[in-house]
């Protein structure tokens, strides 16, 4: 007997409450874990730009901390660069060349996935880049894997798949990429 | 439903909030300028802090500043992405952060910006509000240059 007024619960009924908590807390695990890569992605943008602006070593390790250890960046222009150091490492030897980089990114859709810890997303970006004082163009549209580490959301990979990289004043219509000594220095 | 559960949905609940209010004032900038909808979106103390344009303190002061745009500027075009929302512990406040990219025409030139924004936000008559906005221009220019003018211009754009 219970030592208030309230009735005491059935077992059956206590399995179903602990059922719905259950499946409540995962639904709500779904939501925050969608937020969490999207902002892990939002704070990798804004830091890419800021390293590309400065070359800042403080950012780049603020970079790179938003990223697993074997993160992989592909791209028909610069290949496969696998590992964070590497990447760290592309991103600096760029910034010498890069007076300007601002990205937007949107359209984030995320695939479902059985597995509560990986995600693959796909983003369109649209970048204003400056590089060896040519402004340029630069649309991609991405595809992204996420892995959760110790709680927390990381970036495996990112794949660009560029769709114009031109320069501002030429547009996207006759050339839609640079060339390539141009092209590759392009992130 | 536990304390917990009904924590971690109120913060999802006040960031969806937050990205509703910040997408309510890209509408209103795109009317263009609707300085009596963009009064709703901040809170009446608020500070708006829009680099060379100046600094504006409280309701009287920015619906001003927006009221003299909407008179230089015949067209807006705004967009707000990127944007990460911190939530404070106790739920009753938070930050943002956003790229925002707009195309206006000033006067009869076509323009281009991008800047980066720093908000706050808190619940104002039970709705959650814009407390303080900060941009720092990337840059703003006439389309026809490019960014590479960065905002050698937006002085000569500034509310007088």
């Amino acid at each position: 007997m219970s030592l208030d007024n309230t009735p005491a619960l059935s077992d059956t009924t206590k399995e179903a409450n602990m059922d719905l908590n259950h499946e409540l807390t995962q639904r709500i695990d779904v939501l925050e874990s969608t937020d969490a890569i999207r902002e892990v992605r939002h704070r990798f943008n804004e830091l890419l730009d800021a390293a590309l602006e400065s070359g800042s070593d403080h950012t780049l390790d603020q970079l790179v901390a938003l990223l697993a250890p074997d993160f992989r960046w592909t791209s028909k222009v610069h290949g496969s660069v696998h590992g964070a150091g590497a990447f760290a490492a592309l991103v600096k030897d760029r910034s010498t060349t890069c007076q300007m980089s601002f990205r937007i990114l949107a359209s984030d859709l995320h695939h479902p996935s059985d597995d509560a810890d990986r995600s693959t997303v796909t983003w369109s970006s649209l970048g204003m880049l400056t590089i060896d004082d040519q402004q340029l163009w630069a649309a991609a549209a991405n595809t992204d894997t996420y892995a959760r580490i110790d709680g927390t959301w990381r970036i495996e990979s990112i794949d660009n798949d560029y769709k114009f990289v031109c320069r501002y004043e030429e547009g996207w219509t006759d050339e839609r990429f640079v060339e390539h000594t141009l092209l590759s220095r392009v992130m | 439903m536990s304390t917990d559960l009904d924590k971690r949905i109120a913060v999802l609940e006040t960031k969806q909030a937050i990205r509703n209010i910040v997408h309510e004032k890209g509408l209103a900038l795109d009317v263009p300028y609707d300085a009596d909808a963009i009064r709703n979106v901040y809170t009446s103390d608020a500070a708006v802090i829009t680099g060379s344009f100046g600094r504006y303190r409280g309701a009287d002061q920015y619906y001003a500043m927006y009221a003299q745009l909407a008179e230089r500027i015949p067209f807006t075009f705004h967009l707000k992405t990127n944007g990460i929302i911190d939530v404070a512990d106790d739920g009753d406040a938070a930050t943002g952060r956003w790229f925002g990219f707009e195309a206006p025409t000033v006067g009869s030139e076509a323009v281009i910006g991008g800047l980066v924004e720093r908000s706050a936000y808190r619940p104002e008559n039970a709705r959650w509000l814009i407390s303080s906005y900060d941009q720092t221009l990337k840059f703003l220019c006439p389309y026809a240059d490019g960014w590479k003018a960065r905002d050698a211009s937006a002085g000569a754009w500034a509310p007088r």
